[in-house]
């Protein structure tokens, strides 16, 4: 008995296409799909250098693709509605285009610096498989928003 | 079965290796900042004391634990660590169990026996007018990487035990004080090691397969010897080389496992094949092939 259920556990354990659920691995914030991701981004309490946004993304496609986080175009609004694009906070280099395999999911949290308090940020998802047409999501400051300053 | 989902169990882990939560931990020299892990850790050093001037224990690297998890603040955890490197081919290990035929190898072996100070010669004989075949069930580990092409190569290792040996006749070639031993025939185990190459072709649903496979056979054939109250086991062992070809078929059951069954036939020799079948865990999600 014990051995049938080691068989469906390895049987079962792929990645649904548009379940955006997958066993340990939450998908919280707004969620949207494009090309072969399934892709949810959370906005997290800011830390002192700036916004703080979690993406977790599954693949819907058999085969693996590429996700190219250091490439997403993000844009802060201040509470005046100023706009501001923002880059990750990378001090070591690592981001770079990496394969995800195919139903499988994966998950990064990335800061963003900003000199000022963002109330708004936005995220064009499309832009995490370089796919031209864009789809943002906005999404608003936590409570746990602070003020800081880029490092 | 039982043998063969016993295998399958032990092989899941493989199923999904970049799945694990943290990589070992590869520090930075510093710490980078309020959001950053309160650990201090050294991908050269295994070791790390907590307190620079007290007696502390001893702790291992392997508590790594980041106090946040953004890029840039987190240390223990690699960026990407649920990443494909697509650079490393496919790779595919598979348990099963195979039966085997194959002409029995002992005929015209000697051997011999020990009972207490005497030593024993036999020789051992196939029946006359027909070649014995041994009917063996093994085990079978395989571990298969992708090549270019829709090819691959593999090594395999087969253990077993005879369920059938050939029926052998044994002729005492020395005798002792109290005469000659009775040599009874018993079973034996079988060992094959192979390489294979072969060429892979996938279908939505799996995956067919042909190849070819050479290695060494080795078998070891047991003989009990009863001498003046005496009982002993003694074996031949022979070997012989294997050059098989074989066709492959298999069902996904999941993006990382498979399901298959395999046959084949001797080159070298006639009334040898072998059948089977088997559970692969994959590195890549439906090989790569879709």
């Amino acid at each position: 008995m014990k051995y049938s259920l080691a068989i469906a556990a390895l049987a079962g354990c792929a990645y649904k296409p548009g379940s955006f659920a997958y066993p340990q691995n939450e998908f919280p914030g707004q969620r949207a799909t494009v090309g072969c991701l399934d892709v949810a981004v959370e906005r997290r309490t800011d830390l002192v250098i700036g916004p703080v946004l979690g993406y977790q993304f599954a693949n819907r496609c058999d085969h693996p693709t590429t996700i190219d986080l250091g490439a997403v175009s993000v844009v802060g609004r201040n509470a005046g509605g100023t706009e501001v694009v923002l880059r990750p906070y990378d001090p070591l280099t690592e981001l770079h285009p990496v394969a995800l395999d195919g139903r499988n999911v994966g998950g990064e949290a990335l800061a963003y610096p900003s000199d000022r308090a963002i109330s708004q940020i936005c995220v064009d998802v499309a832009t995490l498989v370089h796919q031209q047409t864009p789809k943002w999501l906005c999404l608003a400051s936590t409570a746990g928003t602070v003020v800081g300053s880029v490092p | 079965m039982k043998r063969l989902l016993v295998a399958a169990a032990a092989l899941a882990p493989v199923a999904q290796p970049y799945l694990a939560a943290a990589s070992p931990c590869h520090g930075g020299s510093s710490n980078s900042g309020n959001g950053g892990s309160s650990t201090s850790s050294s991908g050269a050093d295994h070791y790390y004391h907590p307190g620079l001037y007290q007696n502390a224990p001893v702790v291992p690297a392997s508590a790594c634990e980041d106090a946040s998890d953004v890029i840039g603040y987190r240390r223990c955890t690699k960026f990407g660590a649920w990443a494909k490197d697509l650079r490393i081919p496919h790779i595919v290990v598979e348990g099963g169990a195979v039966v085997r035929q194959f002409g029995s190898l002992f005929d015209s072996q000697t051997g011999s026996v020990i009972h207490g100070n005497e030593s024993f010669a036999y020789r051992v004989l196939a029946q006359p007018r027909s070649r014995p075949v041994d009917t063996a069930v093994l085990s079978t580990l395989r571990a298969s990487v992708g090549l270019p092409h829709g090819l691959y190569t593999a090594v395999e290792v087969d253990l077993g035990g005879l369920t059938q040996p050939g029926r052998a006749t044994t002729e005492m070639m020395s005798s002792g004080s109290f005469g000659s031993p009775e040599l009874q025939q018993e079973r034996g185990f079988v060992v094959d090691s192979l390489g294979t190459i072969g060429v892979h072709g996938a279908t939505h649903a799996g995956g067919l397969g042909v190849e070819l496979s050479g290695g060494m056979r080795v078998v070891s054939y047991s003989f009990q010897s009863n001498y003046h109250a005496c009982e002993q086991t003694t074996t031949i062992t022979a070997y012989a080389p294997i050059a098989e070809a074989r066709a492959r078929g298999e069902l996904w059951l999941s993006p990382w496992l498979t399901a298959g069954v395999t046959v084949g036939t001797s080159v070298l020799e006639k009334n040898a094949w072998m059948g089977g079948v088997y559970v692969g865990v994959h590195t890549r999600s439906f090989g790569g092939d879709r």
